[in-house]
Formats: C-alpha cells, sequence, structure tokens
C-alpha cells in the first residue's frame, strides 16, 4: 500500500467552456493521510475533488483510485468515497436520522445495517440527542456534523471535504477539525480536503498539495516542504508593553533581518542567518530596552507564508515565460 | 425497489412537511370540489336579469313581460333601447328584449335580443330560456286563434250540408211554374158568337103570333135585353181574361226561364259548396294542438344524470388532474433541483431512472389521493352510485392521463431552473392544453387543420374517456383508442423526461 499512490491524478485537463480550469495535472495521494489541497478561491480546488468523486469528467487523464481507473466502474468506487460538500448537502426538511437512512439506502445499505450504524454515525459526529430534529433546525456546525455523517454512511475509504469550515466561527471550526481528525484515527479513513484556510490545514493535514495557476506547484508532508522552501526562520515575539518602535528602530540595522512585520500584539521577525543566534540578539535587545517578553519562539514560517512565497515565485517564473517569448 | 420506496417516502414526508404544499395538494382538491359541489350541484340558472323596452308595451308585450317574470329572470323596463343596450355592456343585465310597438297577433314586427356574445358560455343559455318562455306565449296564442279557425270551419261545414237541396226545390219550383202555365193554357176563353138577329126576329115572330100581354111582353125583352147586356160583359169579361192569361202565361215563363238559370247557378254553387265541404272533410287533423305543433319534440337525456355537476364531473377532474399533476411535478423536481442534497444525490451509486421513477410514483400517489378525495367529496355531494367498476375503469383512465400531465410538469421542472419560471411554464401549458379543449369552446369551431392536431391533446383524449366511463358506464374496451393515445403520450414523455435529467445534470455539474 506504502509503494502505491492510494489516489491518483493524471495528466488532468479540464476546462469549462475555453476556460481552463486544470491544466495537465498531476497529483498522488497516499494512504490514511489527511490531505489537504490549497489554493486561492477559483484556483480550482472544488473542481478536481468533482473530478475525483466522478462528479465531473476530466478532459484529459485519468485518476487511479487503489489503480483503478474510477471512470471504469464508477458506481463501486462511489460506494467507497464519502463527500461533504461546501454548502452541506442533505435535506433540511427531514431529521437527521431520515436524512441518514435516506442516503444509507441510496448507498445500497439495508435497513439492519442502518439501524446498527445510524446510532454509531450519531455517536461519532455527537448528534444522538439531535437525531429525531429536523436538519434545517440544527445550528451550522451540527449541521456541518450531520453533512459528515451523511458523507460516512457509505462506510468511505475516503472521506473528501470541500472546504468543511467555511462559514463556521473559530469555536466550531475547531470542532469540526477534531472531529476529522478522530474519523482519520479511529476509522482509518483517509481524508481530502481543501481548504482556503491554511492555518486550519496546516493543524489538520499531514500532506498538502499547493494548487495554482491551474496545476500543483508542489505536494508532501508540510514539514518537508517548508524546509525546502523556506530560506528564513520566524522569530515570534510578543511584549508585555506591545510597543515595538524601539525594537524596530535596532532591527533595522541588523543586516541579518530580512523583514518583520507587527501582526496584533505580536512582531514576526525573518533572518536568513541561523536562527538560534537572532533569538538571542533579539532577547537581548529586549532587555536593553527594558520591556517584558511575554512569549517568544523560533520556528519556520507558517503554511500560509509558504503559500504566498511559492505562489508568488510562480507568478514571476510565469511573467517571466511570458516575457521571453514577447522577445523572442 | 427499496431505493424507490425511500425516495417516494423522502418526497412524501417532504411534502407534507412544507405547510403550504400539503395544504395546496391536499386540502386544495377537497375545497375545490366542495365549492364547486356547492355551485354547480343545480341545472338552473338564477338572477338572470333582462331589460325590456317597448315604444308602446301592449297587452300581448305585457303578457311575455308576465310569462318572463319569476324565480329565474328579473324584468327592468328602460327608458330606451340605448340606454338598454348600455345596460348590456356595463353587465347591469344580461340581455335586452326591444318589443315593437302595440304587439299584437296581427302585427308582424319582431321581438329583438341584444345580447352580449362575449359571454358565449352563457348568453346561448339565457336566449335559449328566454324563446322558451316567449314561444309558451306564442303557443297559447297560435291555439286560440286555430281553435276559433277549427270553430268556423265547422260551423261551415254544418251549414253547407244544410243547403244541399236549394237547387231540386227550384227545380220543384220550375216544374209547379210549368203546370201552372199548362193549366192557364187549358183555360178556353173563346167567346161563343150569339146571333141576336134571330133571336130578335124569333121575339118578334112570336110577338106576332101570340097575343101576350103587354107586360109579359115586356118582361120577356127586358130579361133578353138583361141577357145581351150580361152577355157583352161576360164577353168583355172573358176577353179581358185571355188578354191576362196571355200575359200570365208570358209571365210564367219568363218565371221558368229565370228558374232554369237560378237552377245552373244553384247547382254550380252547390258544386262549389260541395268542393268545400269535400276540402273541409279532407282536413284529418282538427285537434287544435296537434295543428299548432305538428311536429312534437321531446329532448331525452342519454344519461340519467340530474344535475350539472355530474355531467361537468369529468371535465372537472380533469380540469384539477392537468393543473395539479404540473404543478405538482414540476414544483417536486424544481425543488429536488434547488435542494441542498441534489448534489449528494448525484454522487450516490443510483441510476436515474430510478429517482424518475422515484419522483413519478410520488406524484402519481398524490395525485391518486387527491382523485380518492374528490370522488369522495363527489359522491357525499350527489348522492351518486357509481359501481366498482366503473370506477376502477375511471381511475385506469385518471392515472394515465395523470401520469401524462405529471411527466409534462416532470419535464418543466428540468427545463426551467426556478420555482417562478417552472410555476409560469406549467400554468401557461395547462392554459393551452385547457383552451384548445372542449371546456372552454367547442373544438368543432375550430378550424378542420387545427382540429385534426388539437384531437390528440391529452386533456381531450382523457376527456372523452372519463366521460364515456362515468357518465355511459362503458367499459375500458370502449375507451381503448384513448387509453393506447395516453400510453404513447406516457411513453414518449418519459423517454424525453429522461433526456432532460441527463441534460439538465451535465448542466448542473458545469455550473457547480
Amino acid at each position: 500500500m506504502a509503494d502505491q499512490p492510494f489516489i491518483q491524478f493524471e495528466n488532468i485537463t479540464k476546462s469549462f467552456g475555453k476556460k481552463v480550469i486544470i491544466d495537465n495535472l498531476n497529483l498522488n495521494i497516499p494512504y490514511d493521510s489527511i490531505y489537504g489541497i490549497i489554493g486561492k478561491s477559483g484556483s480550482g480546488k472544488t473542481t478536481l475533488l468533482s473530478i475525483l468523486i466522478g462528479f465531473l469528467k476530466p478532459d484529459k487523464g485519468q485518476v487511479m483510485f487503489q489503480s483503478r481507473d474510477i471512470y471504469r466502474d464508477l458506481e463501486s468506487v462511489q460506494q467507497q468515497f464519502g463527500f461533504a460538500a461546501q454548502e452541506g448537502s442533505f435535506y433540511p426538511k427531514l431529521t437527521v436520522e431520515e436524512n441518514l437512512r435516506y442516503f444509507g439506502k441510496m448507498y445500497n445499505i439495508n435497513s439492519k445495517v442502518l439501524k446498527d450504524k445510524i446510532p454509531e454515525l450519531l455517536k461519532l459526529v455527537e448528534l444522538e440527542e439531535s437525531h429525531d430534529l429536523l436538519a434545517i433546525k440544527l445550528s451550522s456546525g451540527m449541521q456541518k456534523r450531520l453533512d459528515i455523517a451523511c458523507a460516512l454512511i457509505n462506510d468511505p475509504k475516503i472521506l473528501i471535504l470541500d472546504e468543511p469550515t467555511e462559514d463556521l466561527d473559530p469555536a466550531l471550526r475547531n470542532e469540526i477539525l477534531d472531529l476529522l481528525n478522530r474519523i482519520n484515527r479511529e476509522k482509518n479513513i483517509t481524508i481530502i480536503m481543501t481548504s482556503h484556510l491554511l492555518d486550519e490545514v496546516e493543524y489538520l493535514c499531514t500532506e498538502v498539495a499547493i494548487l495554482d495557476k491551474k496545476k500543483i506547484i508542489d505536494s508532501g508532508n508540510i514539514n518537508n516542504l517548508k524546509n525546502k522552501y523556506a530560506k528564513y526562520s520566524e522569530i515570534i515575539l510578543e511584549l508585555e508593553d506591545g510597543d515595538y518602535n524601539e525594537i524596530i528602530k535596532k532591527l533595522k540595522r541588523k543586516k541579518d533581518i530580512k523583514k518583520y512585520e507587527v501582526k496584533g500584539n505580536k512582531i514576526y521577525i525573518y533572518t536568513n542567518q541561523n536562527g538560534e543566534k537572532t533569538l538571542r540578539n533579539t532577547i537581548n535587545l529586549v532587555k536593553k530596552n527594558k520591556s517584558k517578553i511575554v512569549s517568544i519562539s523560533l520556528g519556520k514560517p507558517s503554511l500560509e507564508e509558504l503559500f504566498e512565497d511559492l505562489t508568488k515565485k510562480e507568478a514571476k517564473n510565469e511573467q517571466i515565460i511570458r516575457d521571453n517569448k514577447k522577445e523572442s | 425497489m427499496s431505493k424507490l420506496l425511500e425516495i417516494i417516502k423522502k418526497n412524501l414526508k417532504l411534502l407534507i412537511r412544507s405547510k403550504s404544499s400539503a395544504l395546496i395538494v391536499l386540502l386544495g382538491p377537497l375545497a375545490l370540489m366542495l365549492l364547486i359541489g356547492l355551485a354547480f350541484n343545480t341545472s338552473s340558472l338564477f338572477d338572470i336579469k333582462v331589460g325590456t323596452f317597448s315604444q308602446g308595451y301592449s297587452e300581448l308585450s305585457n303578457s311575455i313581460i308576465e310569462k318572463l317574470q319569476d324565480k329565474q329572470f328579473n324584468v327592468i323596463k328602460i327608458d330606451s333601447e340605448e340606454k338598454c343596450i348600455d345596460m348590456i355592456k356595463t353587465g347591469a343585465i344580461h340581455v335586452c328584449t326591444i318589443f315593437p310597438k302595440d304587439l299584437t297577433v296581427k302585427t308582424s314586427d319582431k321581438i329583438v335580443f341584444y345580447v352580449d356574445k362575449s359571454r358565449i358560455n352563457f348568453v346561448y343559455i339565457i336566449l335559449d330560456k328566454i324563446s322558451s318562455k316567449i314561444t309558451t306565449k306564442s303557443t297559447e296564442l297560435s291555439t286560440a286563434l286555430t281553435n276559433r279557425l277549427i270553430t268556423t270551419i265547422n260551423n261551415a261545414d254544418s251549414k253547407l250540408t244544410s243547403t244541399k237541396t236549394l237547387s231540386n226545390e227550384l227545380e220543384n219550383s220550375k216544374s209547379g211554374v210549368n203546370n201552372v202555365v199548362n193549366e192557364i193554357s187549358n183555360i178556353n176563353t173563346t167567346i161563343v158568337e150569339l146571333n141576336f138577329t134571330k133571336l130578335n126576329e124569333g121575339v118578334k115572330d112570336l110577338e106576332s103570333k101570340n097575343n101576350l100581354s103587354t107586360g109579359s111582353w115586356s118582361s120577356l125583352k127586358t130579361i133578353i135585353n138583361d141577357f145581351k147586356t150580361q152577355y157583352d160583359v161576360v164577353s168583355t169579361q172573358i176577353t179581358t181574361i185571355a188578354s191576362i192569361k196571355d200575359s200570365t202565361t208570358k209571365n210564367l215563363n219568363d218565371v221558368s226561364v229565370k228558374l232554369s238559370t237560378n237552377i245552373n247557378d244553384a247547382k254550380t254553387n252547390e258544386a262549389s259548396l260541395k268542393e268545400i265541404k269535400d276540402d273541409i272533410s279532407s282536413i284529418e287533423i282538427k285537434d287544435v294542438s296537434r295543428i299548432v305543433s305538428p311536429v312534437t319534440t321531446e329532448i331525452k337525456p342519454i344519461s340519467a344524470e340530474s344535475t350539472n355537476l355530474n355531467y361537468t364531473f369529468p371535465t372537472l377532474v380533469v380540469l384539477i388532474l392537468l393543473f395539479a399533476g404540473l404543478l405538482l411535478a414540476s414544483t417536486t423536481i424544481v425543488e429536488e433541483k434547488s435542494s441542498k442534497a441534489y448534489f449528494r444525490n448525484f454522487i450516490t451509486p443510483t441510476s436515474d431512472l430510478v429517482f424518475i421513477f422515484g419522483n413519478y410514483i410520488s406524484s402519481v400517489a398524490i395525485i391518486f389521493a387527491q382523485l380518492v378525495i374528490i370522488f369522495l367529496v363527489m359522491f357525499k355531494i350527489t348522492n351518486s352510485s357509481l359501481i366498482f367498476n366503473t370506477i376502477l375503469n375511471a381511475f385506469i383512465v385518471l392515472i394515465l392521463l395523470g401520469s401524462v400531465f405529471i411527466l409534462m410538469g416532470m419535464l418543466i421542472g428540468y427545463m426551467f431552473k426556478s420555482g417562478e419560471t417552472s410555476n409560469i411554464a406549467a400554468i401557461s401549458l395547462g392554459s393551452i392544453l385547457l383552451f384548445f379543449s372542449n371546456t372552454i369552446l367547442p373544438i368543432e369551431t375550430l378550424p378542420a387543420s387545427i382540429r385534426s392536431i388539437v384531437q390528440f391533446n391529452p386533456y381531450i383524449v382523457g376527456e372523452a374517456a372519463l366521460k364515456k366511463i362515468l357518465l355511459f358506464n362503458q367499459s375500458l374496451s370502449n375507451v381503448l383508442p384513448q387509453i393506447y393515445t395516453l400510453i404513447a403520450y406516457v411513453s414518449a414523455l418519459f423517454i424525453l423526461v429522461f433526456l432532460f435529467r441527463e441534460l439538465t445534470k451535465n448542466w448542473f455539474t458545469n455550473n457547480q
């Protein structure tokens, strides 16, 4: 299993009319991972997922699931996929239990099996007490959980989620992320999700693919990607008085400091030198200023910063190619 | 199969939980039938306002107006013909009747009706009712006139019978006259000439031979002289008589000639009278009512229904089925398409046909429930007693017809994106089917080319089959052409629905 990709996108191209959404995309997704596909809005994340679940057919290329072309035997493949769309896909005027029963039947699950499976799923998504409530009466977090339960009704090997935490407040977002983690852990289900909220992808996913300009720029383990692309170390400093003016004046004189920015009560300092040396220097600066440190940490830049750098770099490369073409 | 049942269960639950839909679908037909039942459970017209105008109402026109005055008609006398016509335009009256001035049976003037022909379904009913009232009055008048005529003819007949011997009597008179003439002719008026010279000589001789006293001679002479005188008188009288006889004979002969002429005239008259009498005798029908209405008609209904509701019931059911089927199915499909769950249905390993069948059977189940309600209400209102077989046959046709409308509605549902547009499309299609049916105007009023197409309107096909079954108790074998037509519609529409679902599925996937 480890040798073969669980899911393989091979040279996938998809256009709507004249507009190319995905162009010759290749991607391998390993088994049992929580795989994040990140990209800007309109980058083709949802289209990619729609192709994966067989809802859309690519113009070119194929999608392999356990080395089988999914379009050759779509019905049996669909039986092993669960999908939760961005807006939720269930009947608001049916109860939680009725929704699960209905979709269970649509997946050819017989009533006896459903009788055991539904309470089990309700327990997993923590909706046991709301089983007889109409879906429309559930809170948005509960609706999202119901949608995930509907996606799990057929015991899928892969759970595919399109922006699962979109429109949820931070508390509900964490709730859903924990649930997904639990599903991956307890049920050994491979999770593929798209999101533009990169912090949650970083928090949840083990692997990630960066989708930009119709193709995957890079993919793999998040830490490996950071190590591969991150040129800087990141120091995050929080002072009690929140006044970083003196610090900034002194940082400007340091050659190893590439950039800095104040976000909220913290200052983010990036260095291309040895991060530990810069950290020590920074602590000394604070001490000289007689300020009080609330927290200070040294690490690699976040996925978000990595993503921004990568997509900018990609844009720059494209511009160079375009310019070269014009010149030639 | 379990998928199908689950889809149907889901659809019904969704329908029932949507209060407005449930109200429209389940209570709608019930309320509609109750209202229609109350409104149409009679065959009478009420409160028809008839305006009348005449420059001079006569006894006859007043008696006609009197005839019109009953529960159905409210007769209003109006000041002028123009005003009367205007009142039709404003809807204040339904018909304006203009009576000629001083209308009598002797005048040949016509009673004129002004009607609003735009109320095409109503105007002829009113005219029919008014005409029948006027015809009743007219028949009364005809009867009276004819009665007088017949009495006169009968009197003439009997009088002719009594005058038939006049020529014979004249003949008798003539022969009497002739007899008199003959008898008169036989009277001898010849005067015998007496020779008084010999008498005088005899007297002289006698006087000379006999010595008769002077007195005796004188008496004899007196006697002889008297005799002479008398003789002269008689001679004169006989001469007069002879003259009278001649003139009388002449007169009587004239009378006889005139009698002969009169006899001929009398005979000619008698022949004419005989002809008249024969003509009168040849009139076989002398019954007044038969003469007034020589051909009597009676309209007998071919079904024994007593109210308009019974007659209109098949049309009403088809009408309800038309709009319920179109709107219900199109709404169900559009709601399904716009539902959050539509997407998840697509990605389940479920065939499109299962979804189509599921939606179709759900709608059929609801329509079936509606039909049961409609039939129960109908039975309650009209106290009808249809036999089981008739109801079963009617339901077979109704389910087929309902399927046509449901599949049309599903097609609309797949063709249009929003509920509003699909509703407009469903109502428009329903209106077209309704307009080109017998409900508003008879299809016989349409040009032949259009009629040849319109006759395949499923509304007309279904209505015709249902009428045969419900009104005339005909079996399914008598409506096989209609059933085959409906089956053909169902098959064709099913294919179209499938194709459109595939098309809209592609559209949906490309627009997600």
